[in-house]
């Protein structure tokens, strides 16, 4: 079991690093419920044994949650998410062929939760959360050692539109 | 006539004026197109100009748009900036590569990942259009569209097929360089960057491609 861990991690840390211009994991309607057809974007940093990759995660707040998508910052997206707070559960959809493996998927969709709720008290003991005062986050998977971290871009809205 | 039935003879016509519109150019014409562009690419020492990144997030039915600066010189050394709304470096020189956002700053090898290899490729022979000619690379096809010229490249290789199902040029006709690049990716998602305020063969200071 201990030598699976070891390869399953030695395969997220080959895979995102092969994907040079991956992405990471991160939301401000962490700690808030993101508006409905509201969108935010964060510049997002994940550091995995030494190695650190930075991406922009772009969210829209739904009826029951948010949905948007994990990208670097060239545009190369990694994956879309599903998050549906009344179930509490974060589905992933188009990942990016490189990450596409079920234990990174799976690695993936515990942490987004977390993030997506943002609440300290229902982080277990595999995780640590801590928000700082400029809307920041940062998430570290103790069991794993990633460390995520998810700072809001502050911009003028022109960044963001609606597709005609 | 009812009103279906125009609608339907509307987009009939449409339709086959579209189809029209996209017909590939004749096998001449093409090596001819790509002549003019690797003509133009060999002349190009160096590269400098503003961009505009368009991504569309089809699962938000949103688009985000980023902007920023890009130089190149020839070989192989790029420098490609964002200013909007993020900020964020990525810098080829020869076999090293930077990374550097507003947190992080990595610099690796290129010649250890086959992946990252593939971007650097991409990113630098697309601006240049040294790509038309990569047969081993990508399928080509060209079209003329108005007033523009529209290359569509198939990859060919394994690591880009996996990411992209096409690129597509947008080729000024009369000064024959890049000025716009569509990545359509594997899922149809696509990014647009076009390229504004080129200039050509202008001195740019080492120190703008510096790993440090």
């Amino acid at each position: 079991m201990r030598a699976f861990r070891r390869r399953s991690l030695l395969s997220i840390s080959l895979l995102w690093w092969l994907s040079v211009l991956s992405v990471s994991a991160q939301h401000s309607f962490v700690g808030q419920a993101l508006p409905t057809d509201s969108v935010t974007s964060f510049t997002s940093e994940m550091s995995f044994r030494g190695n650190g990759l930075s991406g922009v995660c772009v969210a829209k707040g739904t009826t029951v949650g948010a949905k948007g998508s994990l990208m670097n910052e060239f545009g190369i997206k990694a994956l879309d998410f599903i998050y549906d707070a009344e179930r509490g559960k974060v589905k992933v959809l188009n990942v990016m062929t490189f990450l596409n493996k079920w234990y990174i998927k799976r690695v993936m969709r515990q942490d987004l939760l977390i993030l997506f709720r943002c609440n300290e008290q229902s982080v277990g003991k595999k995780h640590q959360l801590t928000k700082t005062s400029d809307g920041s986050v940062e998430l570290t998977n103790k069991k794993y050692n990633i460390a995520y971290s998810l700072t809001p871009i502050i911009s003028n809205g022109s960044d963001i539109e609606p597709e005609t | 006539m009812n009103m279906k039935r125009i609608l339907l003879t509307i987009c009939l016509f449409a339709s086959v004026a579209m189809t029209w519109a996209q017909k590939p150019v004749s096998a001449a014409e093409q090596k001819e197109m790509i002549r003019k562009v690797e003509a133009a690419a060999a002349k190009t020492t160096s590269l400098k100009s503003s961009f505009e990144q368009v991504k569309q997030l089809s699962i938000m039915n949103s688009k985000m748009v980023s902007k920023g600066e890009m130089s190149f010189r020839a070989p192989d050394k790029l420098r490609w900036e964002y200013l909007t709304p993020y900020s964020y470096i990525f810098i080829l020189n020869g076999g090293k590569g930077l990374l550097k956002s507003s947190k992080s700053k990595n610099v690796v090898d290129v010649k250890q990942s086959a992946f990252f290899q593939e971007i650097a490729q991409i990113m630098m022979s697309s601006m240049t259009g040294k790509c038309l000619s990569d047969d081993s690379r990508f399928k080509v096809t060209m079209y003329k569209n108005g007033d523009m010229w529209q290359a569509s490249l198939t990859p060919l290789n394994k690591t880009m097929k996996k990411m992209f199902s096409a690129i597509k040029l947008h080729i000024d006709p009369v000064k024959n360089i890049v000025n716009a690049v569509q990545m359509v990716e594997v899922n149809g998602d696509t990014t647009t960057i076009t390229l504004s305020n080129t200039k050509t063969n202008e001195s740019i200071q080492e120190k703008v491609f510096a790993i440090d």
